[in-house]
C-alpha cells in the first residue's frame, strides 16, 4: 500500500515562489511529481497547499521560477491542452441549478469535444463508469442544486475521472465526505494509482493520507518541509513541528502505516510534552 | 479563426449601418402646385405660415404653437413629432427647421412618401427673410411676401437708422447658469441691428455658459436678461462687484416670447425692443 | 412554452394594429392583396413593420448579451451595459448630434463609441486579469468617466441639440427604416447564433472562474465570448439609443421560468426580451397619440417594479 513507483518526470517546479497580490505563498520551491505518484500535499492551514496545485495546473503564474508539464512550460498550455491531460478537482465551487448529476459528471468530456460538433460523443459510458466509481449512479438523473455537500463532491470526483484518469490533482476531496465514502474514494484513488495515474492530492487528514499515499509532501510556510515515503517522514519530532502540536506515533495496526495520534490538551494550552 | 472573422465584423459594421442611414436626399426638382395641407414642424414656420395669410392650410402642428384662430392637431413636439400623426394629417406638404426641428426623422418621413421641405438655419436677418422667401414660393405667396418683407425691411431698416452711438452690451438668456450668446447665434445680429455690441460675441459656442467672474471683469455698461425675474436676481448677484450696470440702473429685463420664434416679423420686435433699451439706457 | 408563443401573437397583432390609428385585421387583409387607403399602406409599411422588427432585434440582442454577461460576470444582477457600451455609445451619439451637421448618421457615432469604450474596458481589467470583478470596476470607472464627459458637451451645446440628445438617450426606437432595420436584425440573428454555440461554455463559466479553466476555458474562448456579446449589444445601443433593464431583468425572468442551462436560457432570452420591447415600445407609442413615451422610460418603470417585486418575493 505505500510503495513509490519511479517513473518519468511529469510536474517540475524550480525554484517556485508565488502568490496573490504580491504576497508569496510559496517560496523558493523545488519539487517534481514523477508519473505513477501518489502524493500528498500536507500542511497546516495557510501552508500554501492549494497555491502549490494552483501553480502546477496554471491558474496561478510564479513570479520566479519554472514550472513544467511533461517537459513543456505550463504557461505554454493552452488550457484546453492542459484540461486534456490532467483534470482537477476544487475545494468549492458554485452551483448551476438545472444541471443533473449525470450532465455535470459528463462535463468532464467537454476538453475533448471538438468546438463545432453536435455529435454525441461515444464515450458514454465513461460517465456511467465514473457514476458506479464514486457510488453516486443513483443520483445521475438528481438536480445538483438538491445533493448534499458530500455528494457534490463525489460527482466532482467522478467529473475529473471522465476528464482523465492519467493526472488527477484534488484539492482536499474528501473534507466533507463521512468514513464511508472518505474510504471508497481512497480505495478508488489508490486503485486508478495502481493502474497507472498519477495523483496529486491535498489532504488534511495525515492518517489517510499515510494510509494511501506512497509520497508525502509536507509544506510549512510556502517551503518544503519534508519529502517522502510516509515511513520516512512520518515521525513525532517533525509531525509536531509542522501542525505545532504535541503527539505520538504509532503503526496501523491492519496496514503498518506510521498513524499520529495528536494528544489532547496540549495544542491550547502551548504547552509542550513532557510538561505536566 | 474567429478572431479575424471578428475584425471583419468591426469594420463593417459601422459602414453597413452608416451607408444604411444616408444622408439627405436631394429636394425633388419639379413643379408642385403650391401646398394646401401643410403639417409644420416647427412653431416658428407656422407662425410665417400665419403670417403669409395660410393659416387655414395648416393641417398639423407642434405641441407648442403660436395662437390659432381654428383648433389644430397636434402631430408630436419640436423635438420627437410622431410620423404617425404626421401621416394621419394627409399633408401634401411637411415642413421642418434645421435649426430646432426633428432633422433626425426626416429620412424617415420622405420613406413614407410625403413630401418633406427643410428650411435651413440662420445666423442674420438676411437668413431668415430668405427662408421666409422660400416658404412663400412653397405656398404660392410670393407676391404677399414681397409686400411683407418690403415693410420689413423699411421698418428695420429705420431701426438701423435711429442709432447713434453704439453701446457695448451683454445680453444674457439665464442667470443660473449665466448663458450669453456670441456671433454663432442670430441674436447677436439682433443686438448689433439694435445698435450694440454684444461683449462676447467672440466666444466658439453659440449659447456660451459664463462664470459671474467673468460677467463682472468684462463690466457692460448695458445688462439685458431675457428671464422672468432676472433683473432682481441680476441686482442681488451684482451687488457685491462694482458694477457699471448696476451703478448705472442699466440692467433690462426682456421677455422671452419675442425671440422664442425666428420669424421675420420677430426679429424686428426683437431689434425694436433692443433699440428702446438702448436708446433708453444712460 | 405554449404560453410564449401565444404571447408573440397577441404583442405582434396588437403591434401592427395600434398607434395613431388603429388598424383593423381586416384593412391589414387588404394591404396584403395589395389594395386599401395609401396613407395606411405607408403607415403599416414604412413606419409600423421597421419600427417593430428593430424593437425585436433589440430586445433579443439586448436580453441574449444580458444573458451572457450575467454568466461571464457571474452575477446575476450585472446590466451589459456595464462593460461600457452604453457610456460609449452615449458619448458617441452626443457628439454626433450635437457638433456635427445634421447629416451625419448618429448611428455611426453611437456604435463607433460603444466599441471603443468597450475596448478600453477589456484592455484595462486584461491588464489586471480579466476576473469578472475587475471587468465590473472597470467598467463602472469607464462609465462615469465618459457620463461627465457628455455633461461636459452639453455645456456646449444648443439646447435644442442637447434636447434631442437626451431624448435619443432615452431610447427612440422610431428611427427604425429598412436599410438600417433589415442589415441590423441580420446581425443580431447572427451573433445570438454564434453565442447559441457556446452554450455550454457558457454553463461552464457559471460554475466558477477555476472550474472552467480546469476544463480548458481560457482567456481566449473568454475573449471571442465577450467581443460576440459586446457587439450584440452595441448594436441595439447604436441603432435605437439606451433602453434599460430589458438586459437585467429579461435574464433573470427566462431563468427563473426556464432554469438556468444556456442552451434554452439563451433563445429563449433573447424571444422573451423581443416580446417584451415590442410590447413596452407598442404601449409607449400607442398610450399618449401624438406624445411618445420613451422606451427606454417605460422599461425603467417596468424594472422597478420588477424589483420591488422580487424583493418581496425574497421575504418569504
Amino acid at each position: 500500500m505505500t510503495e513509490t513507483r519511479q517513473g518519468d518526470i511529469l510536474f517540475s517546479l524550480k525554484g517556485v515562489s508565488g502568490g496573490y497580490g504580491g504576497k508569496e505563498v510559496i517560496q523558493d520551491l523545488t519539487l517534481d511529481i514523477h508519473r505513477g505518484d501518489f502524493a500528498a500535499l500536507i500542511g497546516p492551514n495557510g501552508a500554501g497547499k492549494s497555491t502549490l496545485l494552483k501553480l502546477m495546473t496554471g491558474i496561478l503564474i510564479p513570479s520566479k521560477g519554472e514550472v513544467t508539464f511533461k517537459d513543456k512550460a505550463i504557461q505554454g498550455y493552452s488550457p484546453r491542452e492542459f484540461a486534456r491531460q490532467a483534470a482537477v478537482v476544487e475545494q468549492s465551487m458554485r452551483t448551476l441549478p438545472s444541471y443533473t448529476v449525470g450532465e455535470f459528471v459528463e462535463l468532464g468530456l467537454f476538453p475533448h469535444r471538438q468546438l463545432f460538433s453536435f455529435a454525441e460523443s461515444p464515450e458514454a459510458s465513461r460517465v456511467a463508469e465514473a457514476l458506479e466509481e464514486c457510488r453516486i449512479a443513483h443520483l445521475v438523473h438528481r438536480s445538483i442544486d438538491q445533493i448534499s455537500g458530500g455528494e457534490l463532491q463525489l460527482a466532482s470526483i467522478a467529473r475529473a475521472l471522465v476528464q482523465n484518469r492519467d493526472v488527477l490533482l484534488l484539492d482536499e476531496p474528501v473534507s466533507h465526505l463521512d468514513i464511508h465514502h472518505s474510504i471508497a474514494v481512497m480505495d478508488l484513488l489508490h486503485d486508478l494509482n495502481a493502474r497507472g495515474a498519477t495523483v496529486i492530492t491535498v489532504l488534511h487528514d495525515m492518517n489517510r493520507a499515510s494510509d494511501y499515499c506512497g509520497r508525502l509532501i509536507g509544506l510549512k510556510e510556502g517551503t518544503l518541509f519534508f519529502d517522502g515515503t510516509p515511513e520516512e517522514t512520518v515521525s513525532y519530532g517533525r509531525i509536531e513541528e509542522l501542525f505545532e502540536l504535541v503527539c505520538i506515533v504509532r503503526d496501523n495496526p491492519i496496514t503498518g502505516a506510521p498513524f499520529t495520534y495528536p494528544v489532547p490538551g496540549y495544542v491550547a494550552q502551548g504547552k509542550k510534552k513532557g510538561t505536566p | 479563426m474567429i478572431t479575424i472573422h471578428r475584425y471583419i465584423l468591426i469594420i463593417f459594421l459601422p459602414l453597413l449601418l452608416a451607408g444604411g442611414c444616408g444622408g439627405k436626399e436631394s429636394p425633388e426638382k419639379g413643379n408642385h402646385p403650391a401646398a394646401q395641407r401643410i403639417v409644420s414642424l416647427s412653431p416658428s414656420i407656422t407662425k410665417m405660415i400665419i403670417d403669409l395669410g395660410s393659416e387655414h392650410r395648416l393641417a398639423g402642428v407642434t405641441s407648442f404653437h403660436p395662437p390659432l384662430k381654428k383648433a389644430v392637431p397636434v402631430i408630436g413636439t419640436l423635438v420627437n413629432p410622431a410620423v404617425e400623426s404626421i401621416l394621419q394629417a394627409r399633408p401634401d406638404l411637411v415642413l421642418l427647421s434645421e435649426e430646432d426641428g426633428a432633422t433626425q426623422k426626416s429620412d424617415l418621413i420622405r420613406a413614407t412618401g410625403l413630401r418633406l421641405e427643410m428650411l435651413g438655419r440662420h445666423r442674420n436677418f438676411k437668413d431668415i427673410t430668405d427662408n421666409y422667401r422660400r416658404l412663400a414660393l412653397l405656398l404660392g405667396r410670393e407676391k404677399t411676401a414681397l409686400e411683407k418683407l418690403a415693410l420689413y425691411e423699411k421698418r428695420l431698416a429705420a431701426l438701423r437708422a435711429e442709432v447713434k452711438r453704439v453701446k457695448e452690451v451683454t445680453l444674457l438668456l439665464a442667470t443660473r447658469p449665466l448663458v450669453t450668446v456670441s456671433s454663432g447665434s442670430f441674436i447677436n445680429a439682433m443686438i448689433q441691428d439694435g445698435g450694440g455690441r454684444n461683449s462676447f460675441h467672440g466666444l466658439i459656442t453659440a449659447y456660451p455658459v459664463i462664470t459671474l467672474e467673468a460677467l463682472v471683469k468684462k463690466n457692460p455698461p448695458v445688462l439685458m436678461v431675457m428671464q422672468k425675474g432676472g433683473k432682481k436676481e441680476l441686482e442681488r448677484m451684482l451687488n457685491r462687484f462694482p458694477a457699471t450696470a448696476l451703478k448705472k440702473r442699466n440692467i433690462f429685463e426682456i421677455l422671452p416670447d419675442t425671440v422664442a420664434y425666428y420669424t421675420p416679423e420677430d426679429y424686428i420686435r426683437g431689434v425694436a425692443t433692443i433699440r428702446s433699451i438702448l436708446g433708453a439706457a444712460r | 412554452m405554449a404560453m410564449l408563443i401565444l404571447a408573440a401573437c397577441l404583442v405582434l397583432a396588437a403591434a401592427l394594429s395600434l398607434g395613431a390609428r388603429f388598424i383593423t385585421p381586416g384593412e391589414l387583409l387588404q394591404l396584403l392583396q395589395g389594395h386599401g387607403d395609401p396613407m395606411v399602406r405607408a403607415m403599416v409599411i414604412e413606419l409600423r413593420i421597421p419600427r417593430i422588427l428593430m424593437a425585436l432585434a433589440a430586445g433579443a440582442a439586448l436580453a441574449g448579451g444580458g444573458t451572457v454577461f450575467q454568466a461571464m460576470l457571474r452575477n446575476p444582477l450585472a446590466d451589459p451595459f456595464i462593460i461600457g457600451v452604453s457610456g460609449g455609445a452615449a458619448l458617441g451619439a452626443t457628439a454626433v448630434i450635437l457638433f456635427l451637421p445634421p447629416g451625419v448618421p448618429v448611428v455611426a457615432g453611437a456604435f463607433a463609441g460603444s466599441l471603443g469604450a468597450t475596448f478600453l474596458v477589456f484592455s484595462l481589467s486584461r491588464r489586471l486579469s480579466l476576473g469578472s470583478e475587475t471587468l465590473i470596476l472597470a467598467g463602472v470607472a469607464i462609465s462615469f468617466s465618459l457620463s461627465s464627459m457628455v455633461f461636459l458637451m452639453y455645456a456646449f451645446g444648443r439646447s435644442s441639440d442637447v434636447h434631442r440628445a437626451v431624448m435619443w438617450m432615452m431610447g427612440d426606437l422610431s428611427l427604425g427604416r429598412y436599410d438600417m432595420v433589415l442589415p441590423g436584425t441580420l446581425m443580431v440573428a447572427v451573433l445570438i447564433g454564434a453565442l447559441f454555440f457556446f452554450h455550454r461554455h457558457l454553463d461552464i463559466i457559471s460554475f466558477g472562474e477555476n472550474f472552467s479553466r480546469n476544463l480548458g476555458i481560457g482567456g481566449k474562448s473568454l475573449g471571442t465570448i465577450f467581443w460576440i456579446a459586446a457587439l450584440l449589444v452595441a448594436l441595439p445601443v447604436a441603432m435605437a439609443g439606451i433602453i434599460g433593464f430589458v438586459g437585467l431583468m429579461v435574464p433573470h425572468i427566462t431563468r427563473s421560468l426556464w432554469g438556468g442551462r444556456h442552451g434554452r436560457l439563451i433563445p429563449l432570452s433573447a424571444c422573451t426580451g423581443a416580446l417584451f420591447l415590442l410590447a413596452a415600445d407598442t404601449a409607449g407609442r400607442s398610450i399618449a397619440v401624438p406624445y411618445e413615451i420613451p422606451v427606454g422610460v417605460i422599461t425603467g418603470l417596468a424594472g422597478g417594479i420588477f424589483f420591488v417585486a422580487m424583493l418581496f418575493r425574497r421575504r418569504q
